[in-house]
């Protein structure tokens, strides 16, 4: 009696799902599959490496393999401490050395070129060719244009890459009265509170060094996007001197040479500018056809496996996906698992799981002594096919504490961990 | 895309058969079922039973219990200031999820988390957490 043509065994299936220890009595009868399933993850940032390392440790029937065009990943996460002096790049940097070495992932450094979705491949820049099961693509963002912003000179920060170290030296370089100007994009860009959080630390840094000086927030959006309590506090009270907050003023052109940004409400002047563009899904989404939210910016997916909507055996995961929740790396994370445990299933011929949950939390310095948090939770809704916030589960904290400066280095720390070891 | 609108519509529907199906043995006591801790709890709803079950039954628990690792380390080992979760007791756990779920303390980011939880998933957490192996991966 031959399984072949029945796909995979009983035990295979069990063995994927992890329950095969639990379920020993059960008599074999038939033999595991002959070849392994294999799948690539592209994109080695929260989404992707959890992805991969959550895949192996959930199963050692499969085989992951995560390509990632550099050899470490240079963590935003608490990278505005670089400005203020608490951390450095090297602390926030991660090696993809424990996932080979814990979980068996196999590490390709490389750039995909082209995916073949018919044909089930990808193709790297180098020529070579990797066929795969199931695809996971975790490409982040990429910025769209803004007239006159050439990036060499106003920097986005925003990346991960060492770029906070340049914008580190530009601002050390301003002046008494000086002028830093710092400018938000309209909703959805990568993580919410980051530049909120960015100003303050600017801010903290003009208020104990008695610089005078302003630092202007150039916001795109109505209203401050997220823990409007506690930054408003933070720009009206702790920095009202220094901050100058301005809703709804979207950049629409950018004199890269002489410092001045022009926008709908109107011009502004300042020694360094930071320019944060609006972001879409990563290159890769767009190159391979499968940014097709409403917005034509996003990848539409499955909020229970996140298979993109456009192609079958296609998966995205983390910023570049387009189902509504936030862009961040701790819910990067969080989708990752639903997708590594929906992968599993699918591969074993079942269904993904039906109640899944993701979470969001961050803990956001305002001074260079106290931070706040703010967290949400996620559930799936079957009516609307859609991750919606539980009522009651999104908050953030009264007002900002020392204790939860402290908490900030746990609950980072923790999320390195879970994601690169 | 409208074909794959109505499959999945269809996938729902078998899906719910099947958990129907699922919940209809569990109740019959064919599956795992953390009964003993359940009734440390009031049950929200048959629903949350029904779920309870469900993810037991398919292990769809791993998805869920998961989600607390980002701050509690793999497998609830956690390597910083926050509390490891791994070899507690599921009793245990049960407890201190359910007191930061019912203590409203201002300034408590686990109570907002703890809160999204109902109390048979949370009793299904504590079950799968209180299982996993006691080593760490490193």
């Amino acid at each position: 009696m031959s399984n072949k043509k029945q796909g995979l065994s009983r035990r295979h299936f069990l063995q994927l799902m992890g329950l095969g220890a639990g379920i020993a009595a059960v008599p074999i009868i038939t033999k595991a599959a002959q070849s392994r399933p294999h799948i690539i993850v592209v994109g080695g940032g929260f989404a992707g490496a959890t992805a991969a390392k959550y895949l192996r440790h959930w199963s050692k029937d499969v085989d992951v393999t995560l390509i990632e065009a550099n050899a470490s990943y240079q963590s935003p996460i608490l990278s505005n401490l670089i400005l203020n002096g608490q951390r450095s790049l090297k602390q926030l940097n991660f090696s993809y050395d424990k996932l080979v070495k814990n979980y068996g992932v196999k590490i390709v450094q490389g750039n995909v070129k082209k995916i073949h979705s018919g044909k089930k491949f990808v193709e790297l820049e180098e020529g070579k060719k990797l066929s795969y099961d199931r695809l996971i693509l975790a490409p982040g963002i990429q910025f769209m244009d803004i007239k006159g912003l050439d990036r060499k000179k106003v920097l986005h920060a925003w990346l991960p890459n060492n770029e906070i170290l340049q914008l580190k030296k530009q601002v050390l370089s301003i002046k008494k009265e000086g002028v830093f100007l710092i400018s938000i994009p309209k909703k959805p860009y990568r993580c919410p509170p980051g530049p909120y959080e960015r100003a303050c630390v600017v801010a903290d840094y003009f208020k104990r060094n008695k610089l005078g000086g302003k630092v202007i927030v150039l916001d795109a959006n109505a209203k401050v996007t997220v823990n409007a309590n506690n930054f408003m506090r933070a720009f009206y009270e702790t920095y009202k001197d220094i901050v100058e907050y301005i809703p709804q003023a979207s950049v629409e052109e950018v004199d890269s040479d002489k410092g001045v940004v022009v926008t709908d409400v109107e011009d502004y002047r300042a020694d360094v500018l930071n320019i944060i563009p609006p972001h879409q899904a990563g290159a890769l989404i767009h190159d391979n056809g499968l940014a097709n939210d409403k917005s034509k910016r996003w990848a539409a997916v499955d909020p229970l496996s996140y298979e993109s909507t456009e192609t079958p055996y296609i998966h995205i995961i983390g910023d570049s996906q387009g189902t509504g929740q936030p862009k961040a790396g701790h819910i990067a994370n969080s989708e990752a698992k639903i997708c590594a445990d929906a992968v599993l299933r699918l591969l074993s011929g079942n269904s993904p799981y039906y109640f899944p949950r993701t979470n969001s939390a961050c803990y956001t310095p305002i001074t260079n002594k106290t931070a706040t948090w703010i967290t949400s939770t996620y559930a799936y809704d079957l009516t609307s096919n859609k991750m919606k916030l539980i009522k009651g589960s999104n908050g953030t904290s009264k007002k900002p504490t020392e204790a939860n400066y402290q908490r900030m280095y746990d609950w980072a720390n923790s999320l390195f961990g879970d994601t690169f070891s | 895309m409208k074909n794959i609108i109505e499959s999945s519509f269809f996938g729902v529907k078998k899906q719910l058969l099947f958990v129907l199906f699922l919940s209809f043995c569990a109740i019959e006591g064919q599956f795992p079922i953390a009964n003993a801790q359940i009734q440390l709890l009031p049950l929200a709803s048959r629903t949350d039973l029904l779920r309870t079950n469900i993810a037991l039954s398919l292990n769809g628990v791993r998805s869920v219990a998961s989600q607390c690792f980002q701050c509690h380390g793999t497998n609830g080992h956690s390597k910083t200031g926050i509390p490891t979760l791994n070899g507690l007791s599921d009793e245990t756990l049960i407890q201190l999820i359910s007191a930061r779920k019912t203590n409203n303390d201002a300034d408590d980011l686990m109570h907002k988390q703890a809160g999204a939880y109902t109390n048979a998933e949370i009793a299904v957490i504590a079950s799968y957490i209180s299982s996993l192996p006691k080593e760490a991966s490193e």
